[in-house]
């Protein structure tokens, strides 16, 4: 009986060895520092917005904007003037154009913080050469069955018709400097007002939303853990390609055919009564930019999404998010968009 | 003109005359030392004659050759633990002589360290210190499996990274600077566990040495150091063993003539058990947790060892070693499990994992002695790492409201294999002309073949509006290389007090149509002051043509060693040493030494790239730069007596600047090394109290680790047209200043272990109690902000509640062990 009880006493003992555990930060606290952002483009409103950093075991909801700052502008040496404050806190303009190639630096001083200066080059403006595109319908069944989750019972619901789009988008890479580059593209859906399909239609008459997902090779150095190791994560859509951004270096100096897909959804026929049917869009029309961004702009962006998916992780050395601010933290990007590139497809053709 | 020649010519013929005259009144003596009570080969034992106060020491396979003047002569045997012995005679002629020395009965139970004859004062090695088997078993360890590398971890110089984890960082290089030598042949995973076990059993082991610096020109292929581990022959003259049952893993060994004094044998296993013991709890869990029947569910982890040698000796001149090393870890998972919704529905999935990753290292070895001055060994050698895993999953369901039931099935296989196969060829010789020179040379050709990793999918899907079939492999094909070296060395005693260790060590390297080239000299000096206190220096050049892809603390079985590449150069390093080396007589030896050491073309990853098991585009994930690193070390050990030990301190900085053009990490400033840490102190002590206890301590002290931690939150800018958001914390950002910018706490521990021993009628047992963390000192693994949203009603908001948090992998941990011994 006794035995037991010591037994019973060293195994409480043990089980009260805590392994994680409340430490004080024994390093030096770091004060605030002034956070500069901006990301400026030729012919747009300069906007900046300055706030305070916070040391990291604060709580850090918000972030407090920093309204008495004098922010300096110089443009290809020439001071500029001074930014204005906006109606919004911590936000400032600056209503000088800038022009491609530019080179621009802003300055931000505020009482107790050191000043901080950022500095970038806006890049040459890109020209899409052309895009070509070639589609093709497709059928997929909706069914009760989800293959993974413990039982099945199987019954086809309904039936989609689609349209799946290949775009080829043609370019050309300066080879003198290293470049970067943005993709946007903005697909408009235009609904029957007559058969919106339930739905409401916006007084614009078309619904809006940019493609996120691309799959060109030139994409993939976002993606750094993909493959094997990507088997396990449940991904989707990995984060890299959230902003689509790319570098030059698979296609340096080349022309290039950049290809993506679309999948447009023309129609579902419901097989349950209960159900409605839902039409697909009248027209899709696609706005497809080119931005040349800056290298602090591309770096930013890389880092900042390999940070917020791999930081976590204590067996990763965990990422330093790209900053180009002189003795504060933040960005001064910059970019330049090409013009539109708009493709239209009429779905009166290809509807049933 | 004509009176130089006349110069060189007579020079030539009194050159010839004296060499002449010098072979003709020397001799010979060669043959093996070996322990009389087994027959295992003696390394390192010391030859001197005592006369003409000239010496050697015995090879790696126990060999010795000296040349003497013809005359008396008064050779003494001698090996740390054993009785010397003298052997007096009158050498008219070449002679062999193979010493059998017997142990010292009065030191047979204690602990010996480094009294090589090479390593201590006397030799020229430096930065080299071997540690006896018998050591490490003593020394206390993790759920009581003993240890080699974290044996290692405690000398000085040798730094781990990761609480408990088996990676060596020594004198600044990282755990793959390492080039780990079973019986020579490299093994590339030492790790169980993810690396918080080694993959040597030391029941297996004979002797271990470790080099941090001044390499002797027969080594090569790794910057950092060489780990040059010794198996058993096995006990030629009478069968041993000893069966020993931990809370982990349990392990025997046996040794023992095949064919007495010709052939024998030495087989030693060891096998985890956790998983073994685990599977009631965990079938009881799954039954618990899932509905159904989830009877067949199995999970586990486990890991093993084999070592086997047999060793046969064909006469004194020859002898053939075939030894074997087989390692695995594996993590499996099976479990199936059906349903029936409805009577007229059945499902049913079944799923697997099974993952293993290890070695395995054939080698054999011939022994042949060709002329008494002249040894050679040959060796034919396979050694491979790899990592193979395979998932499947099954589903199937029966829809019986059809006529015929309607049978749908889903498959998936997925397959993952990885690692890399070396077949080596070498021969090496031994060649002592004189007590003035022992000369070692040698060439070794290795065909690698890296197979960085290959995924095979499996996917069919039968049910309707649904069917598919994908069969398709992803990944690079085999990586074939070829590596060869060539070595001379030589030892040389040029006076009595000053004694030069110098060689040059030539290397190849091809793979993919690229040639890389690298010629290393080494160079070793001693001056004797008198026979207790010597300086040294030494220098070596090193070059490294494979990498490892590993982003982890821990080692894990993603981790793939790839060759150097035409982009990715090979690693080299320069290390300069110098030292003192005092020896008090019957207190303890003791030995101060500098160095500095220079790293070029090592690799990390980007920032934000990481490497999972995949090496596709690796090339492009890596930046190359230098690194440096400099220190002192101390090191004072006693080797005799009852009480035995080692105290060892060093002081050191090591550092990593990358600043290459595009190939900036840190803002191209310079940032501390992963592990570098400015002290780290170590004091290991046993203590034999009787026959019948022994009690062994160790306590460790160091500077924390570093790690990167963000200490600035800041807003992120607005980013035009983002496509979508994240919520709230990817609209806040962490801003690390730079690379390894946070220092942890002090690393303290001490860990105790208490030996009873107790003769039985066929043998000894032991039990053997151990304390890890004895005082149960939390020691940071990592710190992290931890934060909880709190609504406060006061201000209608959540708010953070924000702690630092610290956790610990090991603290207090006793166990205990039971082992046999016949």
């Amino acid at each position: 009986m006794k035995t037991k009880k010591y037994i019973y006493l060293i195994l409480v003992l043990f089980a009260a060895v805590g392994c994680e555990k409340i430490i004080d930060f024994k390093g030096k606290i770091k004060e605030p520092m002034l956070v500069l952002n901006s990301i400026v483009a030729p012919d747009s409103t300069i906007k900046v917005t300055v706030t305070e950093s916070k040391f990291f075991l604060e709580n850090a909801n918000e972030f407090k904007r920093i309204d008495n700052a004098e922010l300096t502008l110089t443009v290809n040496g020439e001071n500029k003037g001074t930014l204005i404050k906006s109606d919004s806190a911590g936000t400032y303009e600056s209503n000088y154009k800038l022009s491609p190639n530019d080179v621009v630096k802003i300055e931000a001083k505020a009482t107790g913080y050191e000043s901080v200066m950022g500095l970038t080059r806006l890049p040459p403006k890109p020209t899409i050469l052309q895009v070509d595109t070639t589609s093709k319908t497709g059928i997929t069944y909706r069914t009760n069955g989800m293959g993974f989750n413990g039982y099945i019972e199987v019954d086809t619901l309904g039936v989609y018709k689609t349209l799946q789009v290949r775009f080829t988008m043609k370019f050309k890479d300066n080879a003198d400097v290293k470049n970067y580059y943005r993709l946007l593209v903005k697909r408009r859906s235009y609904l029957n007002p007559e058969n919106p399909g339930g739905g409401l239609i916006p007084d614009s008459g078309y619904i809006e939303n940019y493609l996120t997902y691309f799959d060109d090779i030139v994409f993939e150095q976002n993606e750094q853990s993909s493959g094997f190791a990507n088997s396990f994560n449940n991904e989707d859509n990995p984060s890299g390609f959230r902003f689509n951004i790319f570098a030059d270096d698979l296609i340096n100096g080349k022309e290039y055919g950049l290809k993506f897909n679309d999948n447009i959804l023309l129609d579902y026929r419901s097989f349950i009564e209960t159900q409605p049917d839902f039409p697909g869009p009248e027209k899709t029309v696609y706005y497809i930019y080119l931005q040349e961004i800056s290298s602090d702009y591309y770096m930013f962006i890389r880092s900042m999404l390999s940070a917020l998916e791999k930081n976590n992780n204590p067996f990763i050395e965990p990422v330093q998010i790209h900053s180009n601010i002189v003795n504060g933290i933040g960005l001064l990007g910059s970019y330049t968009p090409s013009e539109a590139y708009i493709i239209e497809i009429n779905h009166k053709e290809t509807s049933p | 003109m004509r009176h130089s020649l006349k110069t060189t010519q007579l020079v030539f013929s009194l050159i010839l005359l004296n060499i002449s005259i010098l072979t003709a009144q020397r001799h010979t003596i060669s043959g093996h030392i070996t322990d009389e009570s087994n027959g295992e080969t003696l390394i390192s034992a010391s030859v001197i004659d005592k006369l003409a106060e000239k010496g050697t020491v015995s090879n790696n396979y126990g060999y010795y050759s000296i040349t003497l003047p013809a005359g008396n002569v008064a050779l003494q045997y001698s090996y740390v633990g054993f009785n010397p012995r003298i052997i007096e005679f009158n050498l008219t002629k070449d002679t062999v002589i193979n010493v059998k020395l017997d142990s010292n009965v009065s030191l047979k139970e204690v602990t010996v360290f480094g009294q090589r004859n090479e390593l201590g004062v006397q030799g020229s090695q430096m930065s080299a210190i071997e540690v006896p088997i018998e050591q490490i078993k003593n020394i206390p360890s993790l759920l009581g499996e003993n240890d080699l590398i974290k044996a290692l971890q405690l000398l000085p110089g040798v730094q781990s990274g990761t609480e408990g984890s088996a990676g060596l960082y020594v004198r600044g290089g990282g755990p793959d600077q390492n080039l780990m030598l079973l019986d020579g042949i490299p093994i590339y995973n030492v790790n169980h566990m993810f690396g918080f076990f080694s993959a040597f059993n030391s029941d297996a082991l004979k002797n271990v040495t470790l080099y941090k610096g001044s390499f002797p020109a027969r080594f090569g292929g790794r910057l950092s150091s060489v780990v040059d581990v010794r198996m058993k022959d096995g006990d030629d003259k009478n069968y041993h063993g000893n069966v020993s049952v931990g809370l982990i893993a349990s392990r025997f060994n046996v040794e023992g003539p095949i064919w007495k004094e010709k052939t024998t044998f030495n087989v030693s296993a060891r096998r985890t058990y956790m998983d073994i013991l685990s599977q009631p709890l965990i079938r009881a869990y799954a039954a618990r947790e899932n509905e159904g029947d989830m009877s067949k569910t199995t999970a586990g982890y486990y890991f093993y060892d084999l070592n086997a040698k047999i060793t046969h000796k064909f006469s004194d001149r020859n002898k053939l070693f075939l030894s074997t090393y087989l390692g695995d870890d594996a993590i499996y998972t099976r479990f199936r499990t059906s349903h029936n919704m409805r009577d007229d529905n059945e499902s049913s999935q079944w799923m697997s994992l099974n993952w293993d990753w290890g070695n395995a290292i054939t080698a054999l070895r011939w022994n042949h002695v060709v002329t008494n001055k002249l040894f050679m060994n040959t060796t034919a050698a396979f050694t491979r790492y790899r990592s193979h895993m395979n998932v499947g999953y099954n589903s199937e369901q029966t829809d019986k409201t059809e006529n015929p039931p309607r049978k749908t099935e889903q498959k998936l296989k997925v397959g993952y294999r990885s690692g890399i196969t070396d077949y080596t060829l070498k021969v090496d010789f031994d060649y002592s002309p004189n007590t003035s020179h022992d000369v070692k040379f040698g060439v070794n050709y290795t065909y690698h073949t890296f197979r960085p990793d290959v995924t095979t999918f499996f996917a069919s899907n039968n049910m309707e509006g649904q069917d598919f079939k994908l069969d398709t492999v992803i990944g690079k094909g085999n990586i074939y290389s070829h590596e060869t070296m060539t070595y001379v060395e030589d030892n040389i005693s040029v006076t009595d007090w000053l004694k030069v260790n110098a060689g040059l060590h030539f290397s190849t390297f091809n793979v993919q149509k690229k040639n890389y080239f690298s010629l290393e000299p080494r160079l070793g000096l001693r001056i004797l002051a008198n026979d207790n206190l010597s300086f040294k220096a030494g220098y070596a050049s090193m070059n490294q043509y494979i990498h490892l892809l590993s982003n982890n603390s821990i080692s894990m079985p993603t981790d793939l060693w790839v060759p150097a590449t035409k982009r990715i150069k090979p690693m080299n390093s320069q290390q300069y040493a110098a030292g003192v080396f005092y020896k008090l007589k019957d207190i303890a030896d003791f030995s101060l030494e500098g160095y500095y050491k220079s790293m070029h073309n090592l690799i990390e990853y980007k920032d934000g790239a990481s490497f999972m098991g995949e090496s596709t585009g690796w090339e492009e994930k890596v930046v190359m730069g230098e690194g440096w690193s400099y220190g002192v070390e101390f090191f004072a050990q006693r080797s005799f007596g009852n009480t035995t030990g080692w105290v060892g301190y060093t002081w050191s900085k090591t550092e990593r600047l990358f600043d290459r053009p595009g190939q900036e990490l840190n803002n191209s400033q310079v940032f501390p090394a992963k592990y570098d840490r400015r002290h780290d102190f170590s004091v290991t002590a046993t203590h034999k109290f009787s026959e019948k206890i022994d009690v062994s301590a160790t306590w460790v002290f160091a500077t924390g680790n570093t790690a990167t931690l963000g200490m600035q939150l800041y807003q992120r800018p607005e980013i035009p047209h983002e496509a979508q958001q994240n919520g709230d914390e990817s609209n806040r950002l962490t801003h690390i200043s730079s690379r390894n910018n946070y220092r942890f706490d002090n690393y303290h521990r001490a860990d105790i272990g208490v030996n009873f021993h107790k003769k039985k009628k066929h043998g000894t047992r032991t039990w053997n109690i151990s304390i890890y963390n004895a005082y149960n000192q939390l020691n940071p693994f990592m710190v992290f902000r931890s934060a909880n949203q709190k609504y406060n009603p006061a201000t209608e908001r959540f708010e953070e509640n924000v702690v630092f948090k610290q956790v610990t992998l090991f603290p207090i941990i006793p166990s205990v062990s039971y082992s046999y011994k016949f």
